[in-house]
């Protein structure tokens, strides 16, 4: 277009200055609030948070209209925020209306947006002998203003847990204690929204039991380990020539034992600490060192120094590459109540992949121990394979490079 | 089962906290003075407005006054929560109302904030047969059929302003098709003359003019003069997210981080926390600021998708490839963004997850469009490419695009 064909300039009228870069960056998310409701042996919390800047629409907290929300304001305006809390939030159980009660105001954040955070506790008025095991949730707050308003439900009862979008087309939920599992069907998920069947715990339990098996094959670093650890262990060295021996079955049986035990003993005692968040190490830093133990028993393999300690490396490293093991059952976010057996069902799922890889090992190990083969390609070949493909991997961990991209 | 087993089973049940059902950054401020967050300033809420005797008399078009401002507040504040709550009030408006071409626009406006383009554009089409003469309807109208990458459409709205003596937007719209398909850096400096002949001319117009200006220019290939835009269109519009989000893009492509964390310190909209996150990522930040950052835009990301909505596909593309490295899940995002929208920033995008995702014939294709139809989005995009190869020897081996060959 040629603008100097223009005609002159002229005066633009413009009626709604507000239009005039028809152009939107979004940078916020569209409105939601996160409702957590936990039910444990009958008794039902929940935990409601809000944005501030939804909230502000309700219930005006800038008192001072300085721009700035402080703390004072907030708890100034808890009251009006309780009351529209109890009218758009309402559960009941069978006919009977729950009362939220012991209300506790704090701050939380959603997605790095300020929030307000409300806890409670659901009490009946006519307390029950039988402790609550049906609750039905009606949720409609801000939905008369902003009907893309969503109430992001998310309940935890037992070992199940269930997620839920309250939307203005889908404002009730049933919630069922997991104690009451016969008949768990939620309310249909409004647009498809994503809602996870409630798994009972058996069935939860051997789901961590597969992800424990899963863990140990596709981890390479820990099959390397244990096998850079093993491959030796079936072979007796004379400590003055460094000629081999062969062992009976018995004692090549006890040391890779000796090894296993070990090695479970030290990534069972800190998977536990970690997953109850009681050590907390970067995994940077875990990753590093589960990559450098590899490489300092492969490299044991080719010069050997700890020859009669590989049980004690297989405990000393095993206390890092628990760490490891956690940070899958962190990755999950495990409701509280299911953390005891998801534990013990990840662990077992380790050591049975762990003892797979054993059983398949010993024997084949066992019957080659005194070949040429066995000694040369597979201790001294096979150790440096595993060496290489260590230092890569810590190399990668430590620098935080990608050397796949390369 | 070992006996550790059992020993960490008891450990468990005496050790497991408090049911966790609360948030996990809830805790209590310091003090009734801490400041916990910062509102944005606006006018205040309709409930005030309504008791006045004003809007007794005129509900209608006082509505029609709260939703405009809330419009103009979403924009300032790149929060699309004022778009769904303007549309929310125009709803409740009777269908009398609801016919003025007044509210025809601020739908249409509403509708396209909330990425509704068609129904966006039904509307215009509706007021534009009650009234052909709108500016607002046409220079709407042109920018959603450009997004849409119907060209010949949108070159017709431009015609139309021009036409009924807009030559303001006229040329600001014309330079943003022209410039953001194909032209030259001569159209931004066509563009940046007629504005200067308009000294007159809204703030708000003038800024969105230098900030085409700027983009077209940085997309040219002139980052200097490209910067010097932004920065007169944030002069006349200090707070608009938009514009400081393409400055803080030019940057990053210079590889200045530190001049992006400067400018967007104090930022609040996710947006704009992703550039300050991949600034920080840029000056090889591993801080605990950055993570804490990634965490944060992540968990936005994972509550949109889980109630559904796809408003930040672009955002969330260009995160995951920036900031999560993982290249074929941005792709999946970026395709998914790119049936939506069809800007420059989102051809780059598909161009750079199919390039980074190693997915040669994802690449061929958007090379294919980008050749037809915006030849200055590829030929920036091939620029930075070379320049990337030449910094960065490892992405040699990522699939060459077929002009290269």
């Amino acid at each position: 277009m040629n603008l100097s064909l223009l005609p002159q300039l002229r005066t633009v009228v413009l009626l709604l200055v507000c239009l005039a870069c028809p152009r939107f960056c979004h940078a916020h998310r569209l409105s939601d609030a996160c409702l957590r409701i936990e039910e444990s042996r009958g008794a039902w919390t929940g935990c409601f948070d809000v944005s501030l800047r939804d909230l502000d629409v309700l219930v005006p907290l800038d008192d001072n209209r300085d721009g700035d929300v402080t703390w004072g304001e907030l708890r100034r305006a808890f009251p009006v925020i309780e009351s529209k809390l109890r009218t758009h939030l309402r559960f009941q159980s069978g006919s009977e209306p729950l009362t939220l009660a012991d209300l506790d105001l704090a701050v939380a954040s959603i997605a790095g947006e300020p929030a307000a955070s409300v806890t409670f506790q659901l009490t009946a008025a006519h307390p029950t002998p039988a402790s609550i095991q049906t609750v039905s949730v009606h949720y409609d707050l801000l939905f008369d203003l902003d009907p893309a308003h969503r109430g992001l439900l998310r309940f935890a009862s037992g070992t199940t847990v269930q997620t839920h979008v309250f939307a203005p087309d889908a404002s009730e939920l049933e919630l069922r204690s997991s104690s009451d599992v016969t008949s768990l069907a939620g309310a249909p998920s409004p647009e498809g929204q994503p809602q996870q069947p409630p798994v009972p715990s058996t069935r939860a339990m051997l789901q961590h039991v597969r992800e424990g098996i899963h863990h140990i094959w596709i981890g390479l670093d820990h099959i390397l380990f244990l096998l850079a650890l093993l491959i030796p262990a079936v072979i007796r060295r004379a400590p003055a020539t460094g000629a081999s021996q062969p062992d009976g079955f018995r004692a090549v049986l006890m040391r890779v034992v000796a090894i296993v035990t070990a090695f479970t003993l030290a990534h069972s005692i800190t998977l536990v600490l970690a997953t109850l968040n009681l050590v907390q190490l970067p995994s940077r830093l875990v990753e590093t060192v589960i990559a450098a133990s590899v490489a300092v028993v492969a490299l044991n393999n080719l010069f050997p120094l700890l020859r009669d300690h590989r049980a004690g490396m297989a405990f000393a490293f095993g206390l890092i590459h628990g760490f490891g093991f956690a940070s899958v059952l962190q990755d999950l976010q495990l409701p509280a109540q299911a953390l005891v057996s998801s534990l013990v069902g990840f662990n077992l799922g380790v050591e049975l992949g762990q003892l797979a890889i054993v059983a398949v090992f010993l024997p084949v190990a066992y019957a080659l121990r005194t070949t040429r083969t066995y000694r040369h390609v597979v201790l001294q070949f096979g150790s440096c394979a595993i060496l290489a493909l260590a230092m890569a991997w810590l190399a990668e961990r430590a620098l935080d490079l990608d050397l796949t991209r390369t | 089962m070992k006996p550790l087993l059992a020993t960490a089973f008891m450990l468990a049940s005496f050790l497991s906290p408090a049911p966790a059902v609360t948030s996990p950054h809830r805790h209590l401020p310091a003090s009734e003075a801490t400041v916990i967050a910062t509102l944005p300033r606006r006018t205040d809420f309709p409930r005030s407005s309504q008791s006045s005797a004003e809007s007794a008399a005129l509900p209608s078009q006082s509505d029609l006054a709260t939703v405009r401002e809330w419009i103009a507040q979403a924009r300032r504040d790149a929060d699309p929560r004022w778009l769904t709550r303007a549309l929310a009030r125009l709803d409740a408006l009777p269908t009398a109302t609801l016919a003025q071409t007044d509210a025809l626009l601020l739908r249409a406006e509403t509708l396209q904030g909330l990425h509704q383009f068609q129904p966006a554009l039904t509307q215009l089409d509706t007021l534009l047969r009650q009234d052909p003469r709108h500016p607002g309807a046409w220079r709407l109208k042109a920018a959603l059929h450009q997004l849409l990458g119907d060209y010949d459409t949108a070159r017709a709205a431009i015609l139309n302003l021009l036409r009924w003596g807009h030559e303001l937007d006229a040329a600001i719209a014309a330079a943003a098709l022209t410039g953001l398909t194909a032209g030259s850096v001569d159209t931004a400096t066509t563009l940046t003359s007629v504005i200067r002949r308009h000294p007159q001319a809204p703030a708000e117009i003038r800024a969105w003019g230098w900030s085409t200006a700027g983009e077209i220019l940085a997309l040219h290939g002139d980052p200097a003069a490209a910067e010097s835009c932004f920065r007169e269109s944030l002069r006349g519009q200090p707070d608009s997210p938009y514009t400081t989000g393409a400055l803080a893009d030019l940057l990053l492509e210079q590889n200045r981080p530190s001049e992006v964390i400067e400018l967007l310190r104090d930022a609040t909209s996710e947006g704009l926390r992703l550039r300050l996150a991949e600034a920080l990522s840029q000056s090889h930040s591993s801080s605990p600021e950055l993570r804490n950052l990634v965490q944060q835009i992540q968990e936005g990301f994972e509550l949109s998708h889980w109630r559904g909505d796809a408003l930040h596909l672009r955002e969330q593309a260009r995160f995951t490839l920036r900031l999560r490295h993982q290249a074929s899940e941005a792709l999946t995002l970026a395709r998914a963004n790119w049936e939506i929208q069809k800007e420059p920033a989102d051809l780059l995008l598909l161009l750079e997850t199919a390039q980074a995702a190693g997915d040669s014939a994802a690449l061929r294709a958007a090379e294919i469009w980008a050749r037809t139809h915006q030849p200055a989005t590829w030929n920036h995009f091939q620029s930075r490419s070379a320049r990337a190869v030449a910094t960065r020897p490892e992405s040699a081996t990522l699939p060459t695009p077929i002009a290269a060959r």
